[in-house]
């Protein structure tokens, strides 16, 4: 049997799924927002030091790196950026659903609920 | 420093029945600036620092990922983007790395003011009669000794009334002293204040509080919300709580007339150490040896008798009740 391995996520971009990216613009779009991206950082917090930060916003700021994937806009932080290169963010809907859900594989921890990791 | 009577029953009279003072200027002040600055402490420490109103006063304890004890600070509110915390001696350097380690660019700036500045303690029931202003509890207000401006600052602690006498000038420290002096208040040594904190059952950074005490077996639970949702190290002290998983514990212990128990003296049962005592101070009001210890935690019901090198000691209830102690 051939398995059919995922490609890995390059470990020097941030990939966002076509599901995940799909939802951010329904988002934006019941906020009546036309010009957008989807700010993805990290800041101090969480149970194990470090949290995920996401926010849809108009543009990037002078400090954004920025990362299309899906006709959608992610802005990056500098600092940040240290600790997501190679994540991929993906959303898992439905009752149980955790929303978005962040594969990070700079985090050598992850607190239960998957919102805070240390690296 | 100012000097303090040696005797420390004579400090230990005045913090009982009197008022006493304490030169604490050794004991770390961090500025701490910006409007994300209580938030950032926030998420990193065990008691609520958001949601604090100008001149409240706040002890939190900044925990690791694996919920051990950092450092405990007090925070008092001078506004919205302006706080003082205070730490033990020599920890101001590490705590402003910790927190700086994990600021990505948010309003918020810390800064050392230890050096040129000054700290008194005054505690004692009769506090109130220094006839100075004196915030209510957990509290911190701008107020005057003798003409010259300070912050004071009433923190939580001891039973008895506790304040911190902030002093921004260092040139002033000895000038406050004096006027405190003079209003009545006696100089008590340290050690003076050790045996009330030990009767107290509190723990100190000197003995029970290191890097490797989780803030409930220290029994700083009063400093811990258990609501305020995540911070650092938060799921383990979250999961000590509930599954009441701590190991070990701090209790007293009452001892032997004559024992000469000692900080470090391991506690045995059946020949197995199930702990060691921490501080050990000559309790006046007790009449006799009391200590601090962490034992098992199987080990340390009031009552239960456990052995060390210096004879039988007997775990107590904390605080120390003095009806219990030695039998009076």
């Amino acid at each position: 049997m051939v398995s059919a391995s995922k490609p890995a996520i390059p470990a020097n971009t941030i990939f966002i799924t076509e599901k995940a990216a799909s939802k951010v613009k329904e988002y934006a779009a019941r906020d009546g927002m036309n010009q957008f991206g989807l700010k993805v950082a990290v800041k101090g917090g969480g149970c194990s030091g470090l949290e995920y930060v996401l926010d849809i916003v108009n543009g990037p700021t002078e400090d954004d790196k920025v990362i299309v994937h899906h006709e959608l806009e992610l802005y990056v932080p500098k600092l940040s950026y240290v600790y997501l290169a190679g994540t991929e963010l993906d959303f898992s809907d439905g009752l149980n659903g955790k929303g978005f859900i962040f594969k990070n594989p700079n985090a050598n921890r992850t607190c239960g609920c998957g919102d805070s990791f240390s690296a | 420093m100012q000097a303090s009577s040696t005797n420390i029953e004579v400090g230990y009279d005045a913090l009982s029945n009197g008022v006493a003072i304490l030169d604490r200027s050794h004991m770390g002040r961090i500025l701490a600036s910006g409007s994300d600055a209580l938030d950032l402490i926030n998420r990193f420490s065990t008691n609520e620092t958001v949601g604090l109103s100008d001149g409240d006063v706040v002890v939190t304890v900044l925990t690791s990922d694996i919920g051990r004890v950092m450092e405990l600070i007090t925070i008092a509110r001078r506004s919205a983007t302006e706080s003082v915390i205070m730490t033990g001696p020599g920890a101001e350097n590490s705590v402003i790395d910790w927190l700086n380690r994990y600021n990505f660019g948010e309003d918020c700036k810390f800064s050392v003011f230890t050096e040129g500045s000054g700290q008194i303690t005054i505690s004692g029931s009769e506090a109130a009669d220094l006839g100075i202003d004196l915030p209510e509890l957990d509290h911190v207000i701008a107020s005057e000794i003798s003409g010259m401006s300070v912050e004071i600052t009433h923190t939580p602690g001891p039973s008895l009334p506790s304040y911190e006498v902030l002093i921004q000038n260092a040139d002033q420290i000895s000038d406050v002293w004096d006027a405190l002096v003079s209003a009545g208040a006696t100089p008590a040594s340290e050690d003076a204040f050790d045996v009330l904190r030990v009767e107290q059952g509190l723990p100190a950074r000197s003995g029970e509080i290191t890097d490797d005490t989780n803030p409930i077996e220290a029994r700083l639970e009063s400093y811990i919300s258990f609501t305020k949702g995540c911070y650092m190290g938060q799921e383990v002290i979250a999961r000590l709580d509930t599954y009441d998983k701590i190991q070990r514990r701090l209790v007293g212990l009452l001892t032997q007339s004559g024992s000469s128990l000692s900080e470090g003296t391991p506690l045995k049962v059946d020949d197995r150490e199930i702990g060691r005592v921490t501080s050990v101070v000559e309790s006046p009001s007790l009449g006799g040896t009391i200590a601090l210890a962490y034992v098992r935690k199987a080990h340390a019901e009031p009552g239960m008798t456990l052995d060390s090198v210096h004879g039988p000691v007997s775990v107590s209830e904390l605080p120390f009740s003095a009806v219990q102690a030695f039998g009076k």
